[in-house]
C-alpha cells in the first residue's frame, strides 16, 4: 500500500466518522496545499479563503469521495477548481498569464541578484517565488500541481481537464523559465 | 490509480525543498477553524432525528387544522340572515317552480306556502343545537328581520316585476309563519304533516262525541254519523258497549 493509498483510507475513515483521521490527513497536506494555492491566486488575503474554502468542500463531500484515485489528485481537483472559482470571482485571470520568455527572464534579471549570491537558498527561494507570479496561470498551475501537489502528469491532465502531452509540455515550459529566471542557481 | 513518474519531465524534490523554504504556512486560527468544522460536521448526524420528527409533527398538524376547518365547513353555519330568509327563499321557489300548479289549482302563494313549511322546519336551529336567544330569531319578528347580503344580492338581480312580486311574498311571511294551522284545517297540509306540526287536539268526551252523532243524525247526515259512531267504538269500546243504543240511531 502506497502513501496514496494511505490518504485514502484516511479519507475513507473521516467518512465513516472518524475525526482523528482527518487531523492526519489535514497535517499531512496542508503546508503544500496553502503554497499551492498562495502561488495560485497571488493574493496573500484570498489565499486564506480559498484554503478554507477547499477544505470546507473536501469535509462536504466526503461521502462522494472513492478511492479509485489517490486522494493528491482528488484534494488539487477541488483546490484547483477553487481557485478557477476565485480568478472567475475576482473577474480577472493571473495576472500574467500572457508573459513571454522575455518578460521572464526581464524579472530575474531586475533581481539584480548575481548567479553566485542567487546560490543563497533564501534569495533563490524569494526569486522562484517572483518567477512564478510570472508564469502564465496554466504553466503554473500544472507546475504546481506537480511539486506540491505531488500528482503525474496525467493526473494533471486530468485535473485540469487537458491531454497529458499538453499537460507535460506546460511542465517543460515552466520548468524552463523558472531555471532561467534563477540563472544558474537553479534548483539542482 | 498508479503514479507514472516515469514520464516525468524533470525531479520534483529539489523544487520542493526550494518552494518549501521560501512560502509560509496557514495561520494556526485557519487550521483550527478547519478542523473544527471537520468535527462539527460530523457531529449533527447523531442529533438528526428531529428533522423527520418535526416533519411528522407538521403534517399531523396541517392534518387536525384541515380536518377542523373541514368539519365546521360540514356543519352548516346560519347566520341570522340565512334563517330569517328561508321563509322568503321557500315562497319565492314555490312561486317560481310549483307557481303554475298553484295558480292552476286556483291557490294563492300564501296557500302554497304550507306545502314548503315541512322544509323549512328541517332546518329550524333547534336541530343545530342552536336556541332563538343564539340566533336572534323571533317567530314574530321573522318578517322585518328579512335582510342582509343574500336580499341585498337578490334585491339587485330581480326584474322590477318580480321585485313586486317578492316583496309580496314578504309582507306575507308572518302570515305564513302563522298559516300552518289553518291550512292544515283548510286540508292543503298533508296529513302527516299536520299532525306532526298541529299540538294534538284535546280528546273529546265520549259523552260529547256521542252527543254531537246524535245531532248528524237528526239533521240527516246519516252517513257521516255512522263513520263517526265506529270511531266512537275504536275510541271507548267499554263506553260505546254500555251506552250506545240502536234507538238513538234511528
Amino acid at each position: 500500500m502506497g502513501e496514496g493509498d494511505a490518504d485514502a483510507q484516511l479519507m475513507l475513515r473521516y467518512a465513516a466518522g472518524d475525526a482523528r483521521a482527518f487531523d492526519e490527513l489535514y497535517a499531512t497536506h496542508r503546508g503544500a496545499l496553502w503554497r499551492f494555492i498562495r502561488r495560485c491566486v497571488q493574493d496573500a488575503a484570498a489565499t486564506d479563503d480559498v484554503f478554507q474554502e477547499c477544505w470546507s468542500r473536501v469535509i462536504a463531500h466526503r461521502e462522494n469521495y472513492r478511492p479509485d484515485a489517490r486522494f493528491a489528485t482528488w484534494l488539487y481537483r477541488i483546490a484547483h477548481n477553487c481557485c478557477m472559482d476565485h480568478w472567475r470571482k475576482s473577474g480577472r485571470r493571473g495576472m500574467r498569464e500572457t508573459a513571454d520568455d522575455e518578460a521572464v527572464a526581464a524579472a530575474a534579471d531586475d533581481a539584480g541578484l548575481e548567479p553566485l549570491a542567487a546560490a543563497l537558498s533564501g534569495e533563490r527561494a524569494e526569486r522562484l517565488a517572483a518567477a512564478l507570479e510570472r508564469l502564465p496561470q496554466e504553466q503554473r498551475d500544472a507546475f504546481l500541481l506537480y511539486v506540491e501537489g505531488g500528482l503525474s502528469v496525467a493526473e494533471i491532465a486530468e485535473t485540469t481537464g487537458v491531454k497529458p502531452e499538453t499537460a507535460k509540455s506546460r511542465l517543460r515550459y515552466a520548468a524552463a523559465r523558472l531555471r532561467k529566471s534563477l540563472g544558474d542557481a537553479g534548483p539542482d | 490509480m498508479e503514479r507514472r513518474d516515469d514520464e516525468a519531465p524533470f525531479p520534483r524534490e529539489p523544487w520542493q525543498r526550494l518552494l518549501g523554504e521560501s512560502a509560509d504556512g496557514p495561520p494556526e486560527t485557519t487550521d483550527a477553524r478547519i478542523r473544527a468544522a471537520a468535527r462539527r460536521d460530523l457531529a449533527p448526524r447523531g442529533n438528526r432525528w428531529w428533522l423527520p420528527a418535526s416533519l411528522a409533527a407538521s403534517f399531523v398538524l396541517a392534518v387536525m387544522i384541515v380536518r377542523s376547518e373541514f368539519g365546521t365547513l360540514q356543519r352548516p353555519v346560519r347566520i341570522e340572515s340565512d334563517v330569517a330568509g328561508d321563509s322568503a327563499i321557500d315562497a319565492r321557489l314555490i312561486e317560481r317552480g310549483a307557481g303554475p300548479g298553484a295558480h292552476e289549482a286556483g291557490k294563492s302563494p300564501s296557500a302554497a306556502a304550507p306545502r314548503a313549511e315541512p322544509q323549512r322546519r328541517q332546518a329550524v336551529p333547534e336541530d343545530y343545537g342552536y336556541d332563538d336567544a343564539e340566533t336572534g330569531t323571533e317567530d314574530a319578528g321573522v318578517g322585518p328581520r328579512v335582510g342582509g347580503p343574500e336580499h341585498e344580492l337578490r334585491a339587485s338581480s330581480e326584474l322590477p316585476g318580480e321585485a313586486a312580486t317578492s316583496e309580496e311574498t314578504r309582507t306575507d311571511l308572518p302570515r305564513q309563519q302563522e298559516a300552518p294551522e289553518s291550512a292544515a284545517v283548510a286540508g292543503a297540509m298533508p296529513a302527516a304533516a299536520a299532525e306532526k306540526s298541529e299540538p294534538a287536539a284535546a280528546p273529546r268526551s265520549p259523552e260529547t262525541w256521542y252527543a254531537e252523532i246524535r245531532k248528524l243524525i237528526a239533521e240527516g247526515r246519516r252517513a257521516e254519523a255512522e263513520r263517526e259512531l265506529e270511531a266512537l267504538r275504536k275510541a271507548y269500546p267499554d263506553w260505546a258497549a254500555k251506552n250506545v243504543k240502536a234507538a238513538d240511531l234511528r
